[in-house]
């Protein structure tokens, strides 16, 4: 699904990134970890096209992202609170993606249905702006933006951080249930082991821009890589 | 004799402290602003780019900033009156009514299309990345300059009142406006590299605001101009309004060329500006 092939970026003398070759296949479920400066956002960066590789590409579905706009057909993702529109309401937040996403009103509502133990009634029907709402409840509706209109890749950075521990559970039951079929790819990056062994079929590790590990999950998973950062 | 002022002055000094003693928690300054939501489902009818016409008339409605252009550019209308209210400056063909005319209908395009996309620079990483090509977002910001500057335009209608010339005029200028100066903003608004926070007022408030802006202004009032009095000196003053029109047309008619040009000049630029709109001031 997503092939990233020899990508690079340096600022200046500093390589932050280096990646010769990472296959992600179809349906799988990505999980990105790192200390603090390993690439994770840049990568993801690179991967919707915000940042310029130094060198390499990726392609995803076919499609080289820095060389055509489709790949934005199918792709949906939430890295941090620039992908809101703080002056409107989670409402309209949703009705601007999802008539994006080629969604009408009666498809939205529907959707959004989907999603009320999430919200836990923080975030439909409060009459606010989404910049008036807490680091948590602005991550839940980016999160559920990301994933409207059925996409066939999702891209979220650090999802599980300023979620309350409930909706922490709660996510990772959808990560789950939109997994269970092997059709959509979901790619994660973030600092919680537990998190990401637990709902991650691979885990690949960046240090410093590197690839250090790649691992298919398993039971073990979450020890070795306890073992791998507590240096 | 000083007892009285001396015992209001304790009653106030007792009155404030009172006040601000029942105000001094911070949870309690910090009211949320309610969300008004108005219905504008009226904009679906301008289909592909309806969600993003929507997006602009609910930052006119809930940012300040924007909000004043708007309301400067409807104080433009009326401006004109100083002008042609004065028959004898129409009658005797004064130059500077191409100015006037220019002025009448064109706030809202230089003022607001000048800081395209900075606009949007809070949440342009979204709009990079979600389900719309970047030329629909251009031609999206197209279409409201010229919806908003035609609304203008019918505002501007009362002027048949002071003469159907000055109203030619500001038809011309409102042409110039639409098919000329929207598209050469839209242009220079590649070259904008600062980020804007959208909750401060407009007055005394240079967010966003860098050389390029400057010129950009010189430039769209010294190039009609000087095109004008070129043919109003050599030809004469109503060839001089016609060339003013015809370059209003000329851009209308290649809008499409113009708009690949424009493009382009953005997908270059899109990860510089992408970088500088990251930066927080």
């Amino acid at each position: 699904m997503i092939t990233i092939n020899k990508v690079s970026k340096k600022y200046g003398q500093e390589e932050v990134l280096n990646i010769d070759k990472i296959e992600i296949l179809k349906g799988q479920t990505f999980g990105l970890v790192g200390n603090n400066g390993a690439g994770k956002t840049t990568l993801f960066n690179v991967l919707l096209d915000l940042i310029q590789p130094s060198s390499g590409e990726i392609i995803n579905n076919d499609i080289i992202v820095n060389k055509s706009e489709k790949w934005k057909t199918f792709t949906g993702s939430f890295i941090d609170e620039s992908f809101l529109i703080d002056y409107l309401t989670p409402e309209e937040y949703f009705e601007f993606i999802g008539n994006l996403r080629g969604m009408n009103k009666a498809d939205i509502t529907a959707f959004l249905i989907l999603f009320n133990d999430f919200f836990n009634n923080e975030i439909l029907g409060k009459k606010k702006y989404l910049r008036d709402l807490s680091k948590g409840n602005q991550k839940k509706a980016g999160i559920v933006a990301a994933m409207m209109g059925n996409p066939q890749v999702i891209i979220l950075d650090e999802p599980f951080a300023n979620l309350d521990p409930t909706t922490q559970i709660r996510l990772k039951e959808i990560i789950k249930n939109i997994t269970n079929n092997k059709e959509i790819t979901v790619l994660i990056s973030s600092h919680d082991l537990n998190h990401v062994t637990e709902v991650c079929d691979r885990i690949v590790v960046l240090e410093k821009g590197l690839l250090v590990k790649d691992i298919n999950t398993s039971p073990e998973t979450l020890k070795e890589l306890e073992h791998y950062f507590s240096i | 004799m000083f007892l009285i002022p001396a015992v209001i002055t304790l009653l106030f000094y007792y009155a404030n402290f009172r006040m601000l003693r029942t105000r001094i928690y911070l949870d309690n300054s910090t009211t949320v602003k309610k969300a008004n939501t108005t219905n504008l489902s009226f904009t679906e009818k301008l289909g592909d780019i309806a969600p993003f016409i929507k997006n602009d008339i609910r930052l006119i409605q809930r940012n300040k900033r924007a909000k004043t252009i708007l309301l400067i550019s409807i104080v433009h209308v009326f401006f004109g009156v100083v002008f042609f209210k004065d028959s004898s400056l129409v009658n005797n063909e004064f130059p500077f009514l191409v100015f006037a005319s220019l002025f009448v209908t064109g706030g809202f395009i230089q003022n607001y299309g000048q800081f395209i996309p900075t606009w949007d620079s809070q949440h342009f990483n979204m709009l990079m990345t979600q389900n719309i090509s970047y030329r629909k977002y251009l031609e999206s910001k197209w279409y409201l300059m010229v919806i908003v500057t035609c609304l203008l335009y019918f505002m501007s209608i009362p002027y048949l009142y002071f003469s159907l010339n000055s109203f030619l005029m500001i038809s011309v200028g409102t042409l110039f406006n639409i098919g000329f100066n929207s598209l050469v903003l839209l242009y220079f608004g590649s070259f904008n590299r600062k980020r804007l926070n959208l909750n401060n007022g407009l007055f005394g408030n240079s967010q966003g605001t860098g050389i390029i802006q400057y010129l950009i202004q010189a430039l769209l009032i010294v190039l009609p101009m000087s095109l004008f009095f070129i043919f109003d000196k050599f030809i004469g003053y109503n060839s001089g309004f016609i060339v003013i029109a015809l370059a209003g047309a000329i851009g209308l008619i290649f809008k499409n060329y113009f708009m690949n040009l424009i493009e382009n000049k953005y997908k270059k630029d899109k990860y510089i500006m992408i970088n500088a709109f990251n930066k927080e001031m």
